[in-house]
C-alpha cells in the first residue's frame, strides 16, 4: 500500500515537472517592444517664378538727317527665374513696320533669306529698321557676335540683323535656372536710309520683350 | 431585406462620394505660377529736317547790249534738296533797287509788270529799259511764271515763248516750292534773267545785279 | 500487473495533478484544522516592458519657397510612452544626405558653426540648407542644446531662440528621459527648417524621409 502511495507521489511529482516544461514550452510568447520606430515625409515646395527688368525707353542716335544715314539703339533686359528647366526671352513689335511717324515708317528690316538674321545691309532707295541681339544665352550662329551694337551710327560688322515682327521671335534661351543676378540679353536696334531721305519727324516703335519658363 | 440593405449602402455610398468631391474642390489648394512676365520699352528715332542749295553759277547775260544789240538774257539755276516733311520754298530777292546796276553811273529799272507782283509776257516800254526774272522747273508753278523749258536766245536776247517775267525786289520772292522731300539729288530750278532797252540807250559798262536765293524747309 | 499499475497510477496522478490547483485554490485554507498555523507564500507580477511612438502626418512646409520667398517652416510631434524603469531614447536620422533632394538638387544639410551641435539659424550667402531643431519636456540637454521656444516660428522663418542642426543618415537623439513616462506619453516637437540665401533654389518638389526611432533605455 505505501509503496503505491510512494510510486502515485512519484509520478505526480514526475507529472507536474513534466507539465510545467510543457507550459513553459507552449505558453504564448509576451513581445516586449524595445525599438518603436516612424516616418515622416517631409515636403518643401519650390515654386517656379520668373522675372524681367524694365529699362527705360530708347533713342536711337544720332538723328538722321540730310547728311547722317544711320542711327543705333540698345537696349538690356535682364530675366531671372529659379524655374528648373530655364526660360526664354523674345521680342517683338507693336506693329508692322514697326517704325513709324505719322504715315511715314521705316520698313522693317529685310534679310537676304526671310527670317534669317544677317549682316546688316540696307538696299539703294530704301529705309530700313531692324535688330540684332547679343549676351550669354544668345545664339551666336543665329544673331552673330559682338562686344556690344556699333559705332555712331555704324552697327557692328558681325552681328546680325533682322526686321521685328508683330509675333515673337526669340532671342535668348536657357535650360536651367538663372543666378540670382539673372541674365542680361541685350538688343541691338539699328536704322538707315540709303540714297532716300526719311520724312523729317519722330518715329517710334513699342517693342515688347517677354520672358517665359520653359 | 437583402435587396433593402444593398439599396442603402449604395445611397451612402454615392451621397458620401459626392461630399467628398465637393469638400476635395473647396479645400484643394491652387498653385499658381507665373509662367510669362513681359516688358516694353519705346524706341525713338529722330529724324531732323534739313535742306540744301547747290552754289548757282554766275550769269553772263548775252549778247552784250549796245548801239545794235537792244536785248539779253541769261540764266542760271539752284538744286534744292531737303527731308523735310513738309518739303521746302525757294526764293529769290536782289541785294539793290533796281537790282541791276552800274555803280552810280546808270542802272536798268526793275522790269515793271501791269501788276507788280504777277509775272507777265516781257514787254518793256519805249523809252525805257528794263531788267527782270522768270523761273522753270519741275517745283515752279507753270501758271505764274510760264511754260518755258529755256530762258530763250543768246543770239537774239529774246526771251522764251511762253515765259513770264517780274521785277526783282530785295524782299524774297518764291520761284518753286514742293511739300514734301524731295529725292537724294535734288531738284533743280531755273531763273531766267532778261534785260532791254527800248528807245534809249543804257550807258556803256559793266552792269550787275547781286541776286540771293534762299531755300527753306517748310 | 506493474504494467497496469503505473499505467493507472500515471492516469490517476495525471488526473490529480489538473484537479489539485482547483481544489487548492477552492478549499485551502479550510482545510487547516489547527487553531493557529502559518504560512507564506510569494506572490509575483510580470510589468511587461513596453515602448509606443505616435505616427504623425507626413510635413508639408511653409510657405513655398520662390523667388520671392526664402524661407520655410515645418514641424512633427512625436509621442513617445514607455513603462520602462529606465525610460527612452528618441533619435532622428534622414534617409540620404543631403536630406532634403529633388531628382538632382537639393538644399545642403544645415551647417553648424561647430559639426554637432545645435546653433541659432543662420544660412551664409549663396547657400540653400535644411535642418531641424526640436522642443518638448525631454529633449536632450534641455533649453541650453536646443534652444528655448514653444512654436516653430511663423511666415517661413524660424523661432529666433531655437537652435538648429542638419540632418544625419545616423541617429541622432533628441529626446531621452529615465524614468517611465505618463500613460499620455511624452510628445517631442520637431522643427524643420529651410532657406535660400542670395541663390536660387532650382524650382520642385523636394522631399526627406526622417525616422525617428524610440528605444527603451
Amino acid at each position: 500500500m505505501s509503496k503505491n502511495i510512494k510510486k502515485i507521489i512519484s509520478f505526480s511529482i514526475v507529472s507536474f515537472l513534466v507539465f510545467q516544461i510543457l507550459y513553459l514550452v507552449v505558453e504564448p510568447q509576451k513581445v516586449i517592444a524595445a525599438t518603436a520606430t516612424d516616418d515622416v515625409i517631409v515636403t518643401l515646395v519650390v515654386g517656379s517664378g520668373i522675372t524681367i527688368s524694365a529699362p527705360g525707353d530708347v533713342t536711337m542716335s544720332p538723328a538722321i538727317s540730310m547728311v547722317t544715314n544711320g542711327s543705333l539703339g540698345t537696349v538690356v533686359w535682364n530675366v531671372q527665374t529659379n524655374n528648373v528647366t530655364g526660360y526664354k526671352l523674345a521680342v517683338k513689335a507693336s506693329e508692322s513696320p514697326a517704325l513709324v511717324s505719322g504715315v511715314n515708317s521705316f520698313a522693317d528690316y529685310t534679310e537676304a533669306s526671310s527670317g534669317v538674321p544677317d549682316a546688316w545691309s540696307v538696299a539703294n532707295g530704301d529705309k530700313e529698321f531692324g535688330f540684332s541681339a547679343l549676351g550669354t544665352n544668345t545664339n551666336t550662329t543665329t544673331w552673330g557676335t559682338g562686344a556690344n551694337c556699333g559705332t555712331g551710327s555704324t552697327p557692328t560688322a558681325t552681328l546680325k540683323y533682322i526686321g521685328f515682327e508683330t509675333s515673337d521671335r526669340d532671342v535668348a534661351t536657357q535650360n536651367t535656372s538663372t543666378s540670382i543676378a539673372g541674365i542680361n540679353t541685350t538688343v541691338c536696334f539699328a536704322a538707315a536710309q540709303n540714297n532716300v531721305f526719311a520724312p523729317s519727324g519722330t518715329y517710334t516703335a513699342i517693342i515688347t520683350a517677354t520672358a517665359t519658363e520653359l | 431585406m437583402k435587396k433593402f440593405f444593398l439599396k442603402k449602402i449604395l445611397v451612402a455610398s454615392l451621397m458620401s462620394l459626392f461630399v467628398l468631391q465637393a469638400v476635395y474642390f473647396a479645400l484643394e489648394p491652387t498653385l499658381t505660377n507665373a509662367a510669362t512676365t513681359s516688358d516694353s520699352v519705346t524706341v525713338t528715332l529722330n529724324v531732323t529736317s534739313g535742306v540744301s542749295i547747290s552754289d548757282g553759277a554766275n550769269a553772263s547775260m548775252l549778247p552784250n547790249v549796245g548801239i545794235v544789240a537792244n536785248r539779253s538774257v541769261g540764266s542760271s539755276a539752284w538744286t534744292v534738296a531737303t527731308n523735310s516733311v513738309t518739303g521746302y520754298t525757294l526764293g529769290v530777292r536782289a541785294s539793290t533797287t533796281p537790282a541791276l546796276r552800274n555803280g552810280a553811273t546808270d542802272n536798268f529799272a526793275d522790269y515793271t509788270a501791269t501788276t507788280p507782283t504777277v509775272p507777265e509776257t516781257w514787254s518793256v516800254a519805249s523809252s525805257t529799259k528794263e531788267f527782270g526774272y522768270s523761273a522753270y522747273g519741275t517745283n515752279v508753278t507753270a501758271g505764274t511764271w510760264g511754260t518755258h523749258t529755256d530762258c530763250g536766245s543768246t543770239s537774239t536776247g529774246i526771251v522764251a515763248t511762253g515765259s513770264k517775267y517780274r521785277g526783282f525786289t530785295t524782299s524774297d520772292v518764291t520761284i518753286a516750292s514742293n511739300s514734301g522731300v524731295t529725292a537724294v539729288a535734288g531738284v533743280t530750278t531755273n531763273i531766267c534773267f532778261a534785260a532791254e532797252q527800248n528807245g534809249v540807250y543804257a550807258a556803256s559798262g559793266t552792269y550787275t545785279a547781286t541776286i540771293t536765293a534762299t531755300a527753306t524747309a517748310a | 500487473m506493474n504494467k497496469n499499475l503505473i499505467k493507472k497510477t500515471f492516469t490517476a496522478s495525471s488526473i490529480s495533478l489538473l484537479l489539485l490547483p482547483i481544489f487548492y485554490v477552492s478549499f485551502e485554507p479550510g482545510l487547516v484544522g489547527a487553531a493557529t498555523a502559518g504560512d507564506t507564500v510569494i506572490v509575483t507580477l510580470v510589468v511587461d516592458a513596453g515602448l509606443t511612438i505616435s505616427a504623425p502626418a507626413d510635413v508639408s512646409m511653409s510657405p513655398n519657397i520662390s523667388m520671392s520667398a526664402n524661407g520655410s517652416i515645418g514641424s512633427a510631434a512625436w509621442t513617445v510612452t514607455t513603462n520602462s524603469p529606465t525610460g527612452y531614447t528618441l533619435a532622428l536620422k534622414a534617409s540620404a544626405a543631403p536630406a532634403l533632394v529633388s531628382g538632382a538638387n537639393s538644399f545642403a544639410d544645415y551647417t553648424e558653426a561647430v559639426n554637432g551641435t545645435p546653433d541659432i539659424w543662420s544660412v551664409p550667402s549663396g547657400s540653400k540648407e535644411f535642418g531641424f531643431s526640436a522642443y518638448g519636456t525631454d529633449v536632450t540637454g534641455g533649453t541650453a542644446v536646443w534652444g528655448t521656444g514653444a512654436s516653430c516660428g511663423s511666415a517661413g522663418v524660424p523661432a529666433g531662440t531655437m537652435k538648429y542642426v542638419g540632418f544625419k543618415t545616423t541617429d541622432k537623439t533628441v529626446s531621452s528621459i529615465a524614468t517611465v513616462t505618463p500613460v499620455g506619453g511624452t510628445a517631442t516637437t520637431v522643427c524643420f527648417a529651410a532657406e535660400q540665401d542670395t541663390i536660387f533654389a532650382q524650382s520642385g518638389t523636394y522631399t526627406a524621409t526622417i525616422t525617428a526611432t524610440a528605444t527603451t533605455s
